[in-house]
């Protein structure tokens, strides 16, 4: 009995420290290190644009079946011709190159808001969003936020900045797209990706890019190939409304409205 | 509910407070409160399917206690009927739905068994029940064991999920012993949990996320990148694996019943044969002796021989799935050891040195992590684009930035691989010096592999890969 209750001593004492901790607002910083805590809840994730769809809907019997029988059709891409607004931090620069030119290959009307030194925060609380949405009417959005948010010490608090940005998307389709991280952030990339859902969120951490000169930004070759993958997956079921992607070939450069907003600071 | 969680720990600590106090009771009443725990344990992953596992258990005991007093061809035929039973419902769950798409599609009409989830852990209790059953019918297994006890052999917690398939001659003389579990069976338990522990919540875990990626997508990442995503899972595929064993035999060990081992440092092989006497050891020997062994083994002649060998391995890869790439998989390493069969002779006038072990090594780990490939992809079209990108798009430039982005995945990659060359002397001695160090020193050490679990967790809990078989 004795041996048991030695055992049971070293199971129970850490995993009772590692709650304990959890749940106080209590840090215990070793030199040099912020001591990591359990996750006691995991943020839920973003209803999909089709479910908010169907919620708002009241459909027949009849409508209902339809439904079905379109969701066993095999996922085709959306062919229509959209207005797109790409916006978001530095990272859109290089991305948007070659997103203007999927744009040009497959009708749709691009337009760019470039931040530079943005985050989900700043997206949030202020109505620069709103300005543009109501601006050009889009009917399909890109995001790319979240590099400079990327090793900030607490993630988990940009969850309600996060919802705000999908709040102004509205039930509108969309895509967000990872940061292609330089080193393994704090968090950041995770949190979006359960808030957006699977679906929505291309996770650019699996890419070895070719860096600049800052060594955080791809070159705009590196960002090419990034849009690459990027279209390939938004034309593939994986994603939650799959839109014709298909690649240029013409080799030019095709240019569309392009706002560059300073840092706030 | 997984062995990782912390809701698990938090009920297997008041699980065994308990099971500590009862233990000098009445047999029966320690038996009947773990086989609760284990129902309970059961209904968490099964919910109301959890009834099938008494079920099961209830039919191949009382039929196999009637084939036991049976003589002549009736014991045969009994033999036939319990198996039969026990395969039905692993059967019905894993292929009615695959088995009646292909009819459909085969005979162009819309009639299909809905797609049924697969209660988690059929598989072993069924192949414990069968291995049971069978060596009772070969008087391999002679002694008369109560229902009770049989429930507990099918329903024992630490292996219920994904083994290791543990045999009767093993299990049950453990149970009947009177003795008291030693510290050091209870040490040797806590061992191998951080063990387990370390290798698939703190490195699997890890190395999982590149994979998925990899894999998920291939024709989007370079040459060099999907090797390392293929690297990645041979490595992930036998530290989740492994790592799920130890800690079952670890706890099994702190409810002292000592388990065979289940891996036995698989990618030092020389050749397939002996890889697949140290890979998943449950299942290989399972397969053997109640596959192989039946369909006429090594007494035949080296074509039946070959032939027994492929058909178990491909019996082995459609157990894992029925898709086609678990055949491909199942074929290939029925091939491999046909072929290492076959040529067994002319082998065995090599001799050993440094470079032919070396080459023979690597050779065997090569084949290995080729037929992983077809193991992970969803579809031939994945591999076709995983190998596509290794062989014309392999650039080793991209090597620097690589590790520059992805440190942490890559030392522990490496680690892992180069505890590969750690011997099993070393093993040992590391366990047996951690079983006589100080309390507070095992308490430090398993609070540092806490903590590490916290600091490398992934966002979401990866299951065992084998939970789906």
């Amino acid at each position: 009995m004795r041996a048991y209750l030695k055992l049971i001593a070293i199971l129970l004492l850490p995993l009772a420290f590692v709650i304990w901790y959890a749940s106080s607002p209590m840090q215990l910083p070793p030199p040099g290190w912020k001591l990591g805590k359990m996750q006691l809840t995991a943020p839920s994730p973003a209803p999909s644009t089709e479910e908010e769809e169907g919620e708002s809907k009241t459909s027949t019997t009849r409508e209902t079946r339809e439904t079905n029988k379109t969701s066993e059709l095999p996922h085709l891409p959306d062919t229509t011709s959209h207005r797109i607004l790409f916006f978001g931090d530095s990272m859109v620069e290089g991305l948007l190159r070659r997103m203007n030119c999927y744009a040009f290959a497959n009708g749709y009307n691009m337009t760019n808001v470039v931040w530079y030194g943005s985050t989900t925060e700043i997206w949030a609380k202020t109505d620069t969003l709103r300005y543009f949405i109501d601006k050009v009417q889009p009917t399909f959005f890109m995001i790319s936020i979240g590099a400079n948010e990327q090793f900030i010490k607490d993630p988990a608090a940009r969850e309600s900045s996060i919802r705000r940005i999908l709040a102004e998307v509205g039930n509108k389709p969309f895509v967000w797209i990872g940061v292609p991280a330089w080193r393994e952030d704090t968090g950041i990339n995770d949190l979006t990706r359960q808030i957006v859902g699977e679906n929505h969120y291309y996770d650019s951490r699996g890419l070895t890019l070719q860096r600049g000169r800052d060594r955080m930004h791809p070159t705009f070759y590196a960002a090419g190939l990034w849009m690459d993958s990027v279209a390939r997956w938004m034309e593939s079921p994986a994603t939650a409304h799959p839109i014709r992607m298909d690649k240029p070939t013409d080799g030019k450069k095709h240019t569309y409205k392009t706002y560059a907003l300073q840092p706030l600071d | 509910m997984l062995f990782t969680t912390i809701h698990f720990w938090a009920a297997f600590i008041a699980f065994l407070l308990l099971f500590a106090l009862l233990r000098k009771t009445k047999r029966e009443l320690v038996m009947l409160y773990v086989i609760a725990a284990s129902l309970g344990f059961f209904y968490l992953s099964n919910r109301w399917l959890m009834l099938m596992l008494p079920a099961t258990a209830l039919i191949s005991w009382v039929l196999t206690e009637w084939m036991s007093d049976t003589k002549g061809a009736g014991r045969k035929c009994m033999l036939f009927l319990i198996v039969t039973l026990d395969l039905l419902p692993l059967l019905f769950f894993k292929y009615s739905h695959p088995f009646s798409e292909l009819m459909s599609q085969m005979l162009t009409t819309n009639i299909s068994f809905p797609s049924i989830a697969l209660p988690i852990g059929i598989s072993f209790y069924t192949f414990q029940a069968i291995s049971y059953s069978v060596d009772v019918y070969r008087r391999n297994f002679c002694t008369k064991v109560t229902f009770l006890e049989y429930l507990l052999y099918l329903s024992f917690f630490p292996l219920l999920l994904a083994g290791p398939i543990t045999r009767a001659k093993t299990f049950f003389p453990q149970i009947r012993r009177e003795d008291v579990v030693s510290e050091r069976l209870l040490y040797m338990g806590l061992w191998l949990i951080i063990l387990g522990v370390v290798k698939k919540a703190i490195v699997a875990d890890y190395i999982a996320q590149y994979n998925d990626w990899i894999f998920s997508a291939p024709d989007t990442y370079s040459g060099f990148e999907c090797l390392m995503g293929l690297l990645g899972f041979t490595m992930q595929i036998y530290l989740d694996f492994s790592g799920y064993s130890d800690i079952s035999i670890g706890i099994a060990a702190m409810l002292g019943i000592r388990l065979c081992e289940n891996f036995a440092f698989p990618y030092r092989s020389r050749n397939l044969t002996e890889f697949w006497h140290r890979w998943h050891i449950s299942l290989s020997t399972w397969f053997r002796d109640y596959l192989y062994i039946p369909l006429g083994g090594n007494r035949h002649g080296i074509f039946c021989t070959c032939l027994s060998l492929f058909v178990t391995m491909l019996a082995a890869g459609i157990w894992h799935g029925s898709t086609l790439m678990f055949f491909i998989w199942g074929a290939l390493h029925g091939l491999g050891l046909a072929i290492h069969k076959a040529f067994q002779p002319v082998l065995r006038d090599i001799r050993d040195n440094w470079l032919t072990i070396s080459v023979s090594r690597i050779l065997t780990l090569c084949f290995v992590i080729i037929c992983w490939a077809f193991f992970r992809s969803p579809d031939l079209d994945t591999v076709r684009q995983l190998f596509t990108a290794i062989f014309t798009r392999m650039d080793l430039s991209y090597a620097v930035p690589f590790f520059a982005a992805r440190t942490t995945w890559c030392i522990l990659l490496i680690v892992s691989i180069l505890s590969l060359f750690i011997g099993e002397k070393t093993y040992s001695h590391a366990e047996a010096k951690f079983i006589h160090w100080p309390w507070l020193m095992k308490l430090l050490i398993f609070f540092i592999v806490v903590q590490m679990v916290i600091e490398l967790h992934s966002s979401d809990i990866q299951p065992f890969l084998y939970f789906r078989f």
